[in-house]
């Protein structure tokens, strides 16, 4: 049988199959990789908009939260600080100061709570993703005004 | 016979392809975080507030200063 194959070369009904297969691969395979390989690349490199969003919404409520607590214990400390001062009228401006400076750290933490019970009632009523720009804005504030005032 | 084999392979390729690239995508992108992942997020910022940050650091600082003076006491007892 092989002493057929190789006198009858090109003749036989299984060599042709075998050429033929052997061709359709040399001409699907590198086909193929043309298609494949760059759709491969592309999705594994391709990050969405939304996941992105996702990232740095995380490391922002991480930030916030750890600088809570950093402001929470700076004006715990400050104010006890403050009850030591022997001067009445120099207690008194620095107790003006700490409360000004309060203020504006509570109302930029609200804002930014605020936005996030407005982005998880959105995403609630309609269960798409808001847009991260508003929530990631006021939460970069929140963290501007402490930085600005912890000085 | 081989053009013919070309051109049938050509042609699935034309009605293919396209379908095999969106699937290759499909199949490879990262998935994306889900609604149930972006609420906890929004949960987490809304936990507590400005009040009750302030009333944790109070006891944080009380519980230290208890700890300073028991540690005080136990240095300074005979």
């Amino acid at each position: 049988m092989t002493g057929c194959l190789v006198t009858e070369w090109g003749h036989t009904g299984s060599v042709k199959f075998i050429r033929a297969f052997i061709l359709s691969l040399a001409l699907v395979v590198p086909v193929l990789s043309l298609v494949l390989v760059p759709a491969v690349a592309i999705s594994a490199c391709k990050t969405s908009q939304a996941t992105t969003d996702f990232k740095d919404l995380t490391a922002l409520q991480n930030k916030v939260a750890a600088t809570r607590t950093e402001w929470a214990d700076f004006v715990v400390a400050e104010r006890i600080r403050i009850g030591t001062i022997a001067d009445r009228s120099e207690q008194g401006a620095a107790l003006l100061a700490i409360n000004a400076k309060e203020v504006a750290v509570k109302g930029a933490l609200e804002s930014y709570q605020a936005q996030a019970k407005a982005d998880k009632e959105f995403l609630k009523a309609t269960g798409t993703r808001p847009s991260a720009a508003p929530l990631l804005d006021a939460g970069n504030a929140y963290l501007q005004t402490v930085a600005t005032f912890k000085k | 016979m081989t053009p013919a084999l070309i051109s049938t392979l050509l042609g699935i390729l034309e009605k293919y392809g396209p379908i095999a690239y969106q699937a290759a995508i499909n199949l490879f992108q990262k998935p994306e975080p889900s609604l149930a992942d972006l609420n906890a997020v929004y949960d987490a910022a809304l936990l507590g507030d400005y009040n009750s940050d302030i009333t944790a650091a109070r006891d944080r600082a009380e519980a230290k200063a208890k700890a300073a003076a028991a540690a005080d006491a136990a240095g300074g007892a005979p």
